[in-house]
C-alpha cells in the first residue's frame, strides 16, 4: 500500500472516530513532529509537552481535515509549527536553546552523550535563524532522511525548488555556523 | 546557472550520501565549482550524520495519553444531541413504516412535517441555547508537568501516596507537587501562567477551573513549603484569578511575576519582579508592587505543620558535591527580618534588592550538617516510597516513571 494511500485510509478511519486509526497517526508520526519541535525550541521537555499538544489538536480537528493526496505529515507540520508559534509569543521569546538536562543521567559514555548533544544543540540553535522554508527542507532532507521527490511532496513544492531551497538552506546554515550562531 | 549549480550540489549530495562517491572524487568532477562546494557538502555530510533526538517513552506514552483523553472528551461531546436526535428519528420512522400507519398518507406527512421542524430546533435554536446556558457552567482545568528535572512526585489528593512524576501529566486540582532537594518543575496551567517549584518546595493545586467560555479562569496553589516562581498570563477578565495561599498569606496576582518562599516554620515572602500583587493577612491587604517584597512572620497560632516532604538519598547525583550542595538555594528557615514591632500579623512591604527576590541563602552550618536533607523533614504520613508504580488514571505514566538511562538521542545507524 503506498503512503498516500495509507494516509487516506488511516485519516477517514481517524475522522469516523476509530480510535486505533488515531493511535495509529500518532505511532507513526510523533518522532518526527518531536524531532521538527525539538529543533525550533531546543530543549527536550519543552518538545515533549509541545509534542502533546500537537496530537491533542489533531485529534480536535481531524474532521476539518480535508484529504488532497499530500502526506498527512505536511498538515501534522503545520500544526506543529503553528503551536511552536503560539508557544513562542508565550513565552516571549525565539527559541531557547538550553543544554538538555537529562544527558547527565546516562549512565553508559556520558562524554559521548554530552558531546552529540552540543552539536544537536548548535545546529538546533543555527537552524532557529533560517526560514522557515530553509528550516523544514533542512530537517526534512537530513534529520528525516527524505527524498527530493518526499520533501517536495511534503513541502507542496516541486523537485527544482527543493534543489534550490536545500542549497540556500545549507549555505545559510553555514553562514550562521561561522558566525557563531549556533554557539 | 544558478538552476545547473543547484543540479550539481543535489547530483554530488545524493551520491554522497548513498556512499557511491567520496567528497573528493565528487569534487573532482567539479573542479570550477569545487571551493563553493566542498564547505557545503561537509555540511551536509555533517548534519546528515547526527543521531537523532528522541522522546522519551514515558513523555511519549504520556504525550498519547492526553490525546487519547481529547478524543474521548470530544466523542463524549459529539454523542449527546445526536443520540437524543437518532432516538427521535427512531420513533418517526417507526410510526411511518408501522403497518396500522400505511393507508394514512396525511398522519405521514404531518409526522414528516413535525420531524423536519424538530430537526431544524434541535440545529439551529438548541445548540445556541445549550451554549449560551452551557458557557457560564464552571469546568475543571489542568496543569501539566513540564521541565522536570531530578525528583519530582506528585501525590493525587492529601494523604495518597507519592509517586514520582513525568513530564506531560496532566494534573487536576487536589494533586500535591514535591520537589526534591535538588529537583525543580514547571508547572504549565491551562490559562498559560507558570509557576516554577524551586527544589524544596510542596504545593497542592487547590483549584483549577474556568468557565465553558474560557472566561473567569482560576488558579488557586496552596504552597506548603519552599520557594515558587510564578509567570501569571494576563487576566482575561475581572473573574480571573491566580491566587497562592500559604500558612499565613493569600498572594492575589494583579501583575505578572512574583517569587513565594515559605519557610519551614511558616515564614512567608513575597517579591514581585513585575505588576503587583495582594497579599492578605487576616484580612488586611497590602498591595506589593514590583521592586518590592511582602514578609509575613510565623503563624501566631500553633499551625498544622507543613506536609513536608521526605526525599529519597537517590536523588542527589553522584557527581555533586557539599560544594555544589553549597549552591542550592534552600528555603528560608529565620522568621521575617522586615517585620516590625508592634505589626506582627501584618505584612511588611519593603523595598527589595536590585534582583527583586529575596533569595533563602543556607549558612554553611545547614548545608555541612546535613547535605541530603535532615531527617525531620520526614513526613510521619508518607514515609519514602520503595517503589513508584504508575498513577491511576490519565495522569498515570505508563511505565515505572523516572529517568530513562540511556540519553535521549538514537543512533540514525542503529535503527536503519
Amino acid at each position: 500500500m503506498s503512503g498516500s494511500t495509507d494516509d487516506a485510509t488511516l485519516v477517514a478511519r481517524a475522522q469516523q472516530g476509530d480510535r486505533a486509526a488515531v493511535a495509529e497517526i500518532y505511532e507513526r508520526h510523533h518522532p518526527a513532529i518531536y524531532r521538527y519541535i525539538f529543533y525550533r525550541v531546543g530543549d527536550s521537555p519543552t518538545a515533549e509537552d509541545l509534542t502533546g499538544t500537537v496530537f491533542v489538536r489533531v485529534v480536535e480537528n481531524i474532521d476539518r481535515f480535508v484529504y488532497r493526496g499530500k502526506p498527512l505529515l505536511t498538515w501534522l507540520y503545520t500544526i506543529a509549527r503553528n503551536v511552536v508559534v503560539d508557544h513562542h509569543r508565550r513565552t516571549g521569546g525565539a527559541a531557547a536553546v538550553p543544554l538538555d538536562e537529562r544527558l547527565v543521567t546516562g549512565e553508559g559514555d556520558v562524554e559521548r552523550a554530552a558531546e552529540l548533544a552540543l552539536t544537536q544543540q548548535r545546529l538546533a540553535a543555527a537552524l532557529s535563524h533560517l526560514t522557515d522554508d530553509q528550516r523544514q527542507v533542512i530537517l526534512l532532507k537530513f534529520i528525516e532522511e527524505m527524498s527530493n521527490e518526499e520533501v517536495a511532496e511534503t513541502l507542496g513544492k516541486t523537485i527544482g525548488a527543493v534543489k534550490s531551497l536545500q542549497h540556500r538552506a545549507l549555505a545559510a546554515l553555514q553562514r550562521v555556523l561561522s558566525d557563531g550562531g549556533g554557539r | 546557472m544558478k538552476h545547473q549549480l543547484d543540479d550539481i550540489f543535489d547530483n554530488c549530495l545524493a551520491d554522497l550520501l548513498s556512499g557511491k562517491v567520496s567528497l573528493e572524487e565528487c569534487l573532482a568532477r567539479y573542479p570550477e565549482e569545487a571551493s563553493s562546494l566542498r564547505p557545503l557538502l561537509e555540511l551536509a555530510l555533517q548534519a546528515h550524520g547526527l543521531s537523532l533526538p528522541e522522546m522519551e517513552s514515558a513523555a511519549s506514552g504520556a504525550a498519547k495519553r492526553r490525546m487519547m483523553a481529547a478524543l474521548d472528551e470530544k466523542q463524549h461531546r459529539e454523542l449527546r444531541i445526536p443520540l437524543a436526535l437518532r432516538g427521535f428519528l427512531a420513533r418517526v420512522g417507526a410510526s411511518l413504516s408501522g403497518p396500522g400507519r400505511r393507508g394514512a398518507p396525511l398522519r405521514g406527512t404531518v409526522f414528516v412535517t413535525a420531524a423536519i421542524a424538530l430537526a431544524v430546533v434541535l440545529f439551529t435554536i438548541l445548540p445556541g441555547g445549550l451554549l449560551e446556558v452551557g458557557r457560564y457552567d464552571v469546568v475543571a482545568r489542568t496543569a501539566v508537568l513540564a521541565g522536570v528535572s531530578g525528583v519530582v512526585e506528585v501525590q493525587r489528593s492529601t494523604g495518597g501516596d507519592w509517586r514520582l512524576a513525568t513530564p506531560g501529566i496532566a494534573l487536576n486540582s487536589g494533586y500535591h507537587v514535591r520537589t526534591g532537594s535538588v529537583s525543580s518543575v514547571t508547572l504549565r496551567f491551562f490559562d498559560g501562567s507558570r509557576t516554577v517549584l524551586s527544589p524544596g518546595t510542596e504545593v497542592s493545586l487547590t483549584e483549577l477551573s474556568s468557565r465553558r467560555d474560557g472566561a473567569a479562569r482560576t488558579v488557586i496553589l496552596n504552597q506548603l513549603v519552599g520557594q515558587t516562581d510564578n509567570q501569571v498570563a494576563e487576566m482575561v477578565d475581572a473573574a480571573s484569578r491566580f491566587e497562592i495561599r500559604t500558612p499565613t498569606t493569600v498572594a492575589v496576582v494583579h501583575g505578572t511575576e512574583f517569587s513565594v518562599n515559605v519557610a519551614q516554620d511558616g515564614t512567608t515572602s513575597v517579591s514581585v519582579r513585575e505588576g503587583t500583587v495582594g497579599v492578605t493577612i487576616d484580612g488586611t491587604t497590602e498591595v506589593v508592587g514590583a521592586g518590592q517584597f511582602a514578609s509575613v512572620g510565623p503563624p501566631t497560632t500553633a499551625p498544622e505543620p507543613p506536609p513536608t516532604a521526605t526525599w529519597v538519598a537517590s536523588e542527589t547525583p553522584e557527581e555533586l558535591d557539599k560544594a555544589d550542595l553549597a549552591q542550592i538555594p534552600r528555603p528560608r528557615e529565620t522568621a521575617t527580618s522586615t517585620a516590625e514591632p508592634g505589626q506582627p500579623d501584618g505584612p511588611t512591604v519593603s523595598a527589595a534588592s536590585p534582583s527583586g527576590t529575596p533569595q533563602p541563602t543556607p549558612t554553611s552550618d545547614e548545608v555541612a550538617a546535613d547535605p541530603d536533607g535532615p531527617p525531620d523533614k520526614e513526613h510521619p504520613e508518607h514515609p519514602p516510597q520503595p517503589t513508584h508504580p504508575g498513577l491511576p488514571d490519565q495522569a498515570e505514566p505508563d511505565v515505572p516513571p523516572g529517568r530513562d538511562k540511556e540519553p535521549p538521542w538514537r543512533d540514525k545507524d542503529k535503527n536503519k
